[in-house]
């Protein structure tokens, strides 16, 4: 063999193991890993928002052992935008209910903060939606995430093809940021639920509104790096009224009287899909997901309080996500 | 009121000069720019905007644009609309307002699309009856879509440009006006089916999208020098019937400011705007506070964001729901 050969299969050999290297590398830094071994997910029922709704929640959060007490809490609810008699964002009487509930049990200050996705007049928007009453009762204080000050953060996985992403000072700072989504089907994600709401913590001064720049480096890319680097602690789900057929804005008001919580925004999320009918497995982001950052698979779910059987309740998906149904 | 709102914005002024969007965050170039402009027209407020201003010229990049804020090093294409205006409000045209100038242009663009929708469409154009309806415009952010507030302030700032008297022309804004003509086209292509614009999408998988006040006050501003076209008739028509029924400051500030551009009743809006900043306190930040005090100025005429003499621009067949708001 000549040295010429030697060098070209050398060099064959050299890119071959390179790029095997590369497809079998883990797109996730090991730092992100944090999959735990059984996920606590309670379902609780509440059939409407006139209910006591503080009581369920504190229910909720103690059935789930999360220690709240001297905790500096930011509630990170779905405040996308507002359009009369539709049911687009977290019921502004949960976001009241989880307030009080994180005072009552000690909480030594708790913020409400989103990023609306497509309005820049959240004053306009926390009027509207009815959300502003609840913080004045409660003197909570509001964080527009859009607009905070940011930090450049490295990203723990690297789907999106992209280093780092700045986020809001008010979400790194906290010691619980809890994710209050709506329960809803997403005409490009199939669902979106807590994993997705997280998209409201990037900065809109930064990425624009619409957050148009996560959609170019793909909505499922983009969920599981922002929730691989940023840990929502605790998830709180409305579902009480979800939204069924073309979410996130114009899908169709969907009875299903739960709130579901838990410590495992992918457990909580795989267990709400199934109160929807849908089929977890089946949405990109949750599989991803479920290799790393969560409990995807139903084995590794402790279901408390209601089982999923009981408040199953069948959502209306477009043409697109009809599979998930099976 | 008014004096209420000076007060507020002159004690959320950093040591440095700017202002962060929320009293105490950060320096971030948008409130600053506006709380610039707003305060010069303000006795209180020259020393404080001849401050901000030296700020945001201290931090004009080597390409002449500006970032969001600090943290950031990127330049942003809207935010450069916007510092660029705070200097030619205050200085005129400038080497430091070409410079912004000259960004801005480099920065517009048409939606970036795969390279075989590309070439599908090079195709499409060798037919003289092609009709290209991917305009350009401006993003938030670079290498993503083009949107229409973005698209606004840049369009505004080059508007203001050329309007601004001076014979000295660089060789991006004698050759600025195909840009601006094809940034006209992209808003009037963004429009919603009630008349006025929201973010920029029409419509979601075949189902209408609402127009929002805010981004069509925006666009109407950008658009203010068309004020005959029937679009931007409708688009006042339906920010005239909407802002009776808006919640925010922010939007009705701006909205204001949109009317009397075009030299409409606004009277009727400055009790709402009193109203809902007072709601709203808990949430003001200085953005918002800055924009009031301008919608307030109009009062004595002075409007930043108006291009040229004002003119009554009412066309017959628009109602005056100011009035009847007024007289209610």
């Amino acid at each position: 063999m000549h040295r010429r050969d030697i060098l070209k299969t050398g060099i064959t050999l050299g890119l071959g193991t390179i790029a095997g290297s590369c497809a079998s590398a883990p797109k996730w830094k090991p730092s992100a890993y944090r999959k735990p071994t059984i996920s606590r997910v309670a379902i609780l029922k509440a059939a409407s928002y006139e209910e006591n709704l503080t009581e369920i929640i504190q229910q909720g959060i103690k059935l789930c052992g999360l220690v709240v007490r001297d905790k500096r809490v930011l509630l990170k609810p779905n405040l996308v935008e507002y359009e009369k008699d539709t049911v687009i964002n977290t019921n502004p009487a949960v976001v009241g209910g989880v307030i009080e509930a994180f005072l009552r049990l000690g909480a030594r200050e708790v913020r409400v903060a989103e990023g609306p996705g497509h309005r820049r007049d959240t004053d306009g928007l926390l009027l509207a939606s009815g959300l502003l009453p609840y913080l004045e009762d409660t003197r909570t204080s509001f964080v527009d995430l859009n607009l905070d000050d940011m930090r450049r953060v490295a990203l723990q996985s690297s789907f999106m093809g992209i280093e780092a992403l700045f986020f809001p000072e008010a979400v790194l700072s906290a010691d619980l940021l809890v994710s209050m989504p709506k329960l809803k089907t997403h005409h490009w994600a199939g669902m979106t639920l807590s994993m997705k709401n997280l998209f409201g913590l990037v900065p809109g001064v930064k990425y624009g509104w619409p957050k148009n720049f996560l959609h170019w480096h793909g909505i499922d890319q983009s969920i599981v790096d922002i929730n691989s680097t940023v840990r929502a602690h605790f998830v709180i789900v409305d579902g009480i009224i979800g939204m069924e057929g073309n979410g996130p804005i114009q899908g169709k008001p969907k009875p299903s009287g739960v709130l579901v919580f838990g410590d495992d925004p992918v457990a909580v999320d795989a267990t709400c899909t199934r109160i929807a009918g849908l089929n977890p497995e089946k949405i990109k982001y949750l599989k991803i997901a479920g290799e790393f950052l969560g409990n995807l698979a139903e084995s590794g779910v402790q279901q408390i309080g209601e089982g999923i059987s009981k408040v199953e309740s069948p959502f209306e998906v477009i043409e697109a996500f009809r599979s998930l149904k099976t | 009121m008014r004096e209420s709102l000076l007060r507020f914005l002159l004690s959320s002024q950093n040591t440095d000069g700017s202002w962060g969007y929320v009293q105490g965050t950060r320096a971030a170039m948008e409130p600053t720019a506006y709380a610039a402009i707003a305060l010069r027209g303000e006795k209180a407020g020259q020393t404080p905007s001849a401050k901000a201003l030296e700020f945001i010229r201290s931090r004009q990049a080597s390409d002449g644009g500006w970032p969001v804020n600090l943290a950031d090093t990127e330049s942003s294409a809207w935010v450069t609309a916007l510092g660029g205006m705070a200097l030619l409000e205050s200085d005129g045209k400038t080497a430091a307002s070409v410079a912004a100038e000259r960004f801005v242009l480099r920065s517009f663009g048409k939606m970036p699309k795969p390279w075989i929708l590309r070439v599908a469409e090079w195709m499409q154009s060798l037919d003289s009856s092609y009709v290209d309806q991917n305009y350009g415009g401006w993003s938030w952010n670079p290498k993503t879509a083009r949107w229409v507030e973005p698209t606004s302030y840049a369009l505004l700032f080059l508007k203001k440009l050329n309007d601004s008297g001076s014979e000295v022309l660089s060789l991006e804004a004698k050759n600025s006006s195909g840009i601006i003509l094809e940034a006209e086209s992209f808003l009037y292509q963004r429009r919603c089916k009630e008349g006025g614009w929201n973010y920029g999408n029409s419509e979601g998988l075949g189902e209408a999208l609402r127009p929002f006040p805010l981004t069509t006050a925006l666009v109407l501003i950008a658009l203010q020098n068309q004020s005959a076209r029937p679009e931007v008739q409708a688009g006042l028509r339906y920010l005239e019937s909407a802002a009776m029924e808006e919640k925010s400051a922010l939007a009705i500030a701006i909205a204001c400011l949109c009317l009397d551009t075009y030299g409409l009743e606004k009277e009727w809006l400055f009790p709402v705007l009193v109203t809902l900043s007072e709601r709203t306190q808990l949430l003001r930040n200085v953005k918002t506070v800055a924009l009031a005090i301008m919608a307030l100025q109009t009062r004595e005429g002075r409007n930043p964001f108006r291009l040229g003499p004002r003119e009554n621009t009412r066309s017959e067949f628009l109602t005056s729901p100011g009035l009847k708001y007024a007289s209610a």
